[in-house]
């Protein structure tokens, strides 16, 4: 069985920096090298902010992250108690309009999308979600 | 822990008045705010030219991009470019300009503050 690293925590906007620290070092352990890093720190740190803003409605409220390796990738699971929300049902930035017409907003959960090799969320029976991140291990790092 | 962001801003002469917002440390929704706010009253005060120095910025979700888009929205009701521009971003914030295709519209430059203010 994999090694899980696991960061508990009642969560509101100012733990961003803490959850971002936790997943950067951790990532790196597991494997994931410089950009991957920054890209799996910006993702968490998107899914965490969706969780806080919407989910809690801006207060705080319990989320843990954990993160093993897994078939040469770092899996991250993130999980709340929040009303159900499934990123893959939000709307698309619209890339392709000028940015003077684009609505504003919807880009956090396009970088999770594009940032990540895989993305899946679940309900738990007893509320709250589960969101799975997974970014492939392609540096040099230890196997 | 909590999010450390500086921001700074000051008035510069090139060409044409640029309004420099200087940042220092992470760009999150915690503090995003205060970058959007500076700008708006700078913005508001009628200052047309806005350069974002991100050289000490390590790292910035996409609510920096919400409000950089905002900040470009109010600089440039009619579309275009040329009125905000980002200096010195790091290698990954670079990246998501590109990714999130604010690149067409938002300028980013290289090198010195000087250099960059007299580019408008």
């Amino acid at each position: 069985m994999a090694k899980i690293f696991r960061l508990e925590l009642r969560a509101g906007l100012d733990s961003l920096a803490e959850i971002r620290s936790f997943v950067g070092e951790t990532a790196r352990e597991l494997g994931l090298d410089g950009p991957a890093v920054e890209d799996i720190k910006v993702c968490v740190d998107e899914a965490a902010t969706n969780i806080v803003k919407h989910g809690y409605g801006g207060k705080e409220g319990d989320l843990w992250v954990e993160l093993y390796r897994a078939d040469g990738e770092v899996v991250v699971k993130i999980v709340d108690r929040a009303p159900p929300f499934d990123p893959e049902l939000a709307t698309e930035p619209e890339l392709g309009l000028p940015l003077h017409d684009r609505p504003v907003g919807g880009m956090g959960v396009y970088l999770m999308k594009t940032l990540t090799d895989g993305l899946s969320h679940s309900t738990s029976p007893g509320g709250g979600n589960e969101l799975v991140l997974r970014k492939r291990i392609t540096g040099t790092g230890d196997s | 822990m909590s999010s450390v962001l500086d921001v700074t801003v000051s008035s510069m002469m090139g060409k044409v008045p640029v309004t420099v917002i200087h940042m220092n440390g992470h760009v999150d929704a915690a503090n995003v705010g205060e970058v959007e706010d500076k700008a708006t009253d700078a913005i508001n005060s009628g200052s047309a030219n806005v350069l974002l120095d991100m050289g000490k910025v390590s790292f910035m979700s996409s609510a920096g991009f919400r409000s950089i888009h905002k900040i470009y929205q109010a600089l440039h009701p009619e579309g275009g470019s040329g009125h905000l521009k980002i200096l010195n971003p790091s290698d990954e914030i670079g990246r998501l300009v590109k990714t999130l295709g604010f690149n067409n519209f938002v300028m980013i430059l290289s090198g010195d503050l000087k250099q960059a203010v007299d580019s408008f």
